[in-house]
């Protein structure tokens, strides 16, 4: 019997839904879980963070303050700029886009939930990983950048940039997978009626936000993975003694770098977007100039990097460019901010809490704004640069842009968390001592740092007119502080003796008020169908509608968890997702990878593919758990719409979520062969050695891998006549040709490749042939996997996900592999 | 080491001499001084106290820092002038006499959110490159070049025609152009002399050119601007500029007495 | 127009980062032809008073203007059919976006028309 009433389909769904208690609560893959841990989380490295910055002000309120000693506020310094980017920002908009993205696209979870599971599970082992070598006196310590060659092994011999490099490349994979989430959700996993062009902005912002994601982390990680096989194993990338440059880690670091500043702002942005119109009682101003804004917002933010590098010598004219792009960016921001206060204009706004600490984020961020205009003009910036001037710069861009829309998207959302409404005196309290502490701070360090004040010296003599303006900041630093713990305290006051409402305290337009507060584990009763940009505007009963199961999908009549994907642009209703129960397999994949890294950290490198083993045993149990062993009916899914499932139709979100992976994955290996490139113009002497492959040893590899690639779309192409012979053989000859081309790449690697301790050229060179191994290795497992699929039955023409996604990964190794290879053998010193 | 840090101090402060020159605002025909006071009251009150300092920027003493001072000064003005007019566009909608108006979208976004800030944009640009372009070296051996190599922490200067280097001290003629060409012996460091010039950094394996010009005799403070390791903090060097027709006897005393100490 | 209308697809999304994909190629292909042409000595060859390496940098400059440019006209054909749920929204954004992208092309470019190179 099938519930009818709101009270009997909550049952229903709250227990197949409700998160797990006790140790099961590791299994649990439910977004608002996820999403919650991700921001607990952050917000305690956000505590941690703002520790050492006093102890940053403690030390520097004075001068030649014997507090602290050098090495440990190199420490400290490092570590305050690596949490507060790596540990809070990123993972904070990851958690918030996690917790509310189905909520506000009407959903009840996210494309993948284990997938943002296991990133937060990565998220907290790397972050661990840091903070543990920072409780025992190793932590990094040579800037947050970590610039080569301090970093490389010669000045930095000890464990602690290994730290860095192994920590943060452990967290990123949690962005990585972050990112591919949100992308995918934002473009197939909404509700019924919600076009491209009805979704609230934030859903456009936090998908442009993964988007670059997608294209900035890996350059990181690349750096990352270069640097420690520098160190680890001494293949010289920036050694320039042995042809390699100290630029490329810079160039890599910023290529990362400077885009995450507006990955860091934009999500954030959204909140501003999303905040004003509500309290200003009307619609936002400009939508469409808005989503061109930050679509070239995303894209300008990608040249910029070299600004922070004008005072390394690179030719002007090149210095030319990424000062006039960092000057243009301003434009889109600008968009923005007038679309914003034309909004307040055309409303009634309320200064109710959450606005003010927007007026906070406009006074703060439109300064850091004019700042960070000033440092892209070369010649202010061959001033500026690495001065105070810059740290108050960024703090007012960072706390600015990210922290304080953030404060005040707290106060928004959280009634949603936790049914209860803020105690108002002490929050505004709290926000006039952050807003006069980050002033008294940030305003007068601009001055410190165009009177000569360099960064990250841990002391000063006294004279140099710097005394007055560092004790000022310190006070600052400490009024902020105090502010930021009174907002802590003012948090939990709310969440234990907040006022109780009952729906949508705000009068927000969006699903996200449509829902029972606190939120339901499960989100929406049934699916509602949305007819505009603000559903609760045009039916103010909506709320009570889902609740009751006026809507698609209502309850859990088959036991199942279901929600709606939908066309990307129209968003009609396309099919239905079958969502994962709680699993215990991301976790564990999350822990064999902290095998892996722990291992290599304290260099017990044969222990280190112990830990890989783990988790690719994990990821094939992950994958085996998709699609089902026969052909699935169609769902009916309400409201006389019958759908079919998910893993049965050609346009799975699966496949989806490969595609952009791969992107990323394109992004790094774009970023390996810049790096060759990069070696080549600028390193001296190139090449020393000569990669004595021969023509038959290239052409072999570049055939087996062509060969593996068309073998698997023959395979798919049989799969969907359903000529069930022919694909196991062409399976078969896919897996062959790979297996194939790893042993010619093998052969390759070991007897033709030059020693890569040698000379960068060898090291870059045994890099892209590195990459190509593991992707062909990748391929046979794939093309093993598919095969295994086959047989035991979750294969049909219908179910046709692997066969798919093999062939996809085999095309794009082939693609990557030959045109590796070719660029190897076409650069100077490539062929025997 | 730090009664050496005290000694140069001392130094500088009976050395320092305020040169006024030409820079972007004399260009404009506005007058240093006047956009100066202008520009103060508006900051808080301790960078009332002044901007002099041995390592201020605001403090110029060479053509280059001069230019770079004075084009703060304007662009200062103009950001305080932008923000006013930004946070009272954002505020107004509070005030009780406020009426909701429908601002008119395409106008106002064009006008405010494009026009604005390109032509704003586009000056500072027609200003800043030309004006950058004009500040490097030449790199045709034409300017009296010295030599500095930094390395974890020190600085040591070369010259031309002589094996002799100086340590921590850097010799150059005043009133004349000089090219400095710096690199580094370990990891990047960063040569700045807030008073002359802006900085470059010194990278390994790389040699970096920067033009410094001292209009005056005097001493001119330095340190090392890149994060460079446990003594980053302490790593600075002083530039000594001498009246042209000494600078050859004087450059030899120094020498020989670094040569034998 | 010409052309059957149609509802907006997913594969249509392309024109909103067509324009700007094209500013990113010519912002690479600017800034490492600059690279290679100074690390080459093309800084000493050329004809008509402009050294090869500027003429190879006003080339990658306007060919990418121009080509950022051309997008426009196949894309107000293609998006005049769009209709239905999303289609005006994702038309004139994807018009600003490529205009957007044009005047980036031709702002960020602007320096090889008047710096010196190499220096």
């Amino acid at each position: 019997m099938t519930p009818t009433t709101p009270v009997g389909l909550h049952r229903a769904l709250d227990a197949i839904w409700r998160a797990p208690r006790g140790i099961a609560a590791l299994s649990a893959v439910n977004h608002s879980v996820v999403g919650r841990r991700f921001i607990i989380t952050a917000f305690i490295y956000f505590a941690i963070g703002g520790v050492l910055a006093m102890l940053i002000r403690a030390q520097l309120a004075r001068p030649e303050n014997p507090f602290l000693g050098a090495d440990a506020y190199n420490q400290i310094f490092t570590m305050h700029g690596t949490v507060m980017m790596f540990l809070f920002a990123i993972p904070l908009i990851e958690g918030v886009a996690l917790y509310l993205l189905p909520k506000i696209l009407g959903a009840r979870d996210l494309a993948y939930p284990r997938l943002s599971a296991f990133g937060y599970w990565c998220y907290l082992f790397g972050g661990t990983i840091i903070l543990v070598a920072m409780v025992m006196g190793v932590a990094p310590d040579s800037g947050w950048f970590m610039y080569t060659p301090l970093a490389s092994s010669t000045y930095t011999p000890g464990i602690n940039a290994d730290v860095w490099l192994l920590g943060i490349t452990f967290v990123e994979i949690s962005a990585v997978c972050a990112a591919v989430e949100i992308v995918v959700t934002v473009l197939k996993v909404r509700t019924a009626g919600m076009a491209l062009s009805r979704m609230p902005l934030m859903a456009w912002y936090l998908l442009v936000t993964a988007a670059m994601m997608l294209i900035a982390f890996p350059p990181l990680i690349l750096g990352s993975v270069l640097l420690e096989m520098e160190r680890a194993f001494n293949w010289p990338f920036f050694d320039p003694e042995r042809g390699g440059a100290p630029l490329l880690w810079q160039h890599l670091f910023w290529l990362f770098g400077h885009p995450e500043v507006y990955i860091i702002f934009l999500p954030a942005a959204g909140a501003v977007s999303t905040l004003i119109p509500v309290f200003a009682r009307t619609r936002i101003v400009g939508y469409a100039w808005i989503v061109a804004a930050i679509i070239a917002l995303a894209f300008l933010s990608f040249g910029l990097w070299v600004h922070h590098m004008f005072a390394t010598g690179i030719p002007h004219l090149s210095l030319a460019f990424f000062s006039a792009a960092s000057m243009l960016v301003a434009v889109p921001t600008a968009v923005q901010v007038f679309a914003w206060i034309a909004t307040l204009m055309r409303g009634r706004p309320q200064m109710s809490l959450p606005m003010l600490y927007l007026m906070g984020f406009f006074s703060v961020f439109i300064l850091g704004g004019l700042t960070g205009v000033m440092l892209a003009l070369v010649p202010f910036n061959w001033q500026a640069h690495d001065t105070h001037f810059v740290v108050a710069h960024l703090h007012y861009v960072l706390i600015g842009g990210f922290v304080f829309p953030m404060l005040a998207a707290t106060y928004y959302w959280l009634p949603l968390m936790t049914g209860r409404l803020p105690v108002f005196s002490v929050s505004k309290a709290a926000f006039w001592l952050i807003f006069l502490g980050f002033h008294g701070t940030f305003l007068i360090m601009h001055f410190t740092g165009l009177m000569g004040m360099p960064r990250r010296i841990f002391t000063y003599e006294s004279g140099l007119g710097w005394d007055l303006p560092n004790l000022i900041s310190s006070i600052g630093g400490f009024v902020m502080a105090a502010g930021f713990a009174l907002f802590v305290i003012d948090i939990v006051l709310q969440t234990r003796f907040g006022r109780r409402f009952r729906r949508n305290p705000w009068g927000g337009t969006g699903l996200d008020w449509a829902m029972p507060t606190p939120a339901p584990s499960y989100n929406f009763a049934s699916l509602p169908l949305v007819t505009g940009r603000d559903p609760l505007e045009d039916n103010v009963r909506l709320g009570a509608d889902i609740a009751a199961g006026k809507g698609y999908l209502a309850g859990a009549p088959r036991g199942e968890m279901e929600t709606l994907c939908v066309d990307m642009a129209t968003g009609e209703p396309e099919h239905v997702l079958l969502l994962p129960k709680n699993d215990y397999t991301p976790f564990w994949m999350a822990a064999g990878l902290a095998v892996f890294f722990t291992a290599f950290l304290l260099s017990a490198y044969w222990v280190a593919p112990l830990g890989l083993v783990i988790a690719t045993a994990f990821g094939w149990r992950w994958l085996w758990s998709l699609g089902a062993k026969s052909d699935p009916a169609l769902i009916d899914a309400g409201q006389g719409l019958r759908l079919p499932v998910h893993f049965a139709v050609p346009s799975v979100p699966t496949l989806l979520g490969l595609k952009y992976f791969l992107a990323a994955n394109a992004a790094f290996y774009g970023s390996l062969l810049f790096g060759f490139l990069f070696l080549w113009t600028t390193a001296a002497g190139w090449p020393p050695q000569f990669l004595n492959a021969s023509p038959v040893l290239i052409a072999g590899i570049a055939i087996s891998l062509a060969a593996a690639a068309i073998f698997a779309t023959l395979a798919r192409r049989s799969n969907s006549r359903e000529a069930n012979g022919a694909r196991m053989i062409w399976l078969a000859g896919s897996l062959a040709a790979s297996l194939a081309g790893l042993g010619l790449l093998m052969g390759l690697a070991i007897m033709d490749a030059p020693p890569p301790d040698t000379h960068a050229y060898a090291a870059i060179t045994m890099a892209i042939i590195g990459y190509v191994i593991l992707h062909t290795l990748l391929g046979v497992m794939f093309a093993a996997y598919t095969l295994a699929r086959c047989r035991a039955g979750f294969v049909s023409s219908l179910r046709s996900t692997d066969m798919r996604g093999t062939a996809i990964w085999q095309l794009y190794t082939a693609i990557t592999g030959i045109g590796g290879l070719a660029l190897i053998i076409l650069a100077p010193g490539g062929l025997a | 080491m730090d009664g050496v840090a005290g000694q140069r101090n001392a130094a500088v402060k009976v050395v320092i001499s305020r040169v006024s020159g030409g820079g972007i605002v004399e260009y404009l025909g506005l007058g240093r001084v006047g956009l100066r006071h202008l520009a103060l009251p508006l900051l808080l009150a301790p960078a009332l106290a002044g901007c002099e300092g041995a390592l201020s920027a605001l403090d110029p003493a060479g053509p280059a820092a001069q230019s770079i001072a004075g084009v703060w000064w304007v662009m200062l003005t103009g950001s305080l002038v932008i923000l006013a007019a930004m946070m009272g566009l954002v505020l107004w909608p509070f005030f009780k006499r406020h009426r909701p108006v429908e601002v008119p979208e395409k106008l106002w976004l064009w006008v405010g959110a494009l026009g604005f800030p390109l032509i704003v944009l586009a000056a500072l640009l027609a200003w800043g490159l030309p004006s950058g372009q004009s500040m490097l070296a030449d790199r045709d051996g034409q300017v009296y070049t010295v030599e500095a190599q930094a390395a974890q922490w020190e600085w040591t200067f070369g010259y031309p025609d002589t094996e002799e280097v100086t340590q921590g001290v850097l010799h150059i003629p005043a009133g004349e152009p000089v090219d400095i060409a710096i690199t580094s012996a370990d990891v990047i460091h960063g040569f700045w002399v807030p008073r002359l010039a802006g900085k470059i950094d010194a990278i390994p394996g790389t040699t970096n050119t920067l033009r410094i010009f001292a209009p005056e005799p005097g001493i001119y403070e330095g340190m090392c601007a890149e994060f460079c390791g446990l003594e980053h903090a302490t790593m600075r060097f002083s530039v000594v500029a001498h009246p042209q027709d000494e600078y050859e006897n004087v450059l030899t005393a120094e020498l020989n007495a670094e040569a034998r100490p | 127009m010409t052309g059957q209308s149609r509802r907006v697809r997913g594969t249509d999304l392309v024109w909103l980062v067509a324009g700007f994909t094209v500013w990113a190629a010519g912002f690479s292909a600017v800034y490492g032809l600059h690279a290679v042409g100074c690390r080459a000595g093309w800084e000493e060859a050329g004809f008509a008073g402009l050294s090869a390496n500027r003429i190879v940098l006003l080339a990658a400059y306007l060919g990418h203007s121009a080509l950022g440019a051309a997008l426009y006209f196949p894309l107000v054909r293609i998006a005049a059919r769009w209709e239905g749920l999303s289609a005006r929204t994702i038309r004139q954004t994807a018009i600003m976006v490529t205009l957007a992208a044009v005047i980036s092309t031709l702002w960020t470019g602007a320096p090889v028309l008047f710096l010196e190179t190499c220096r």
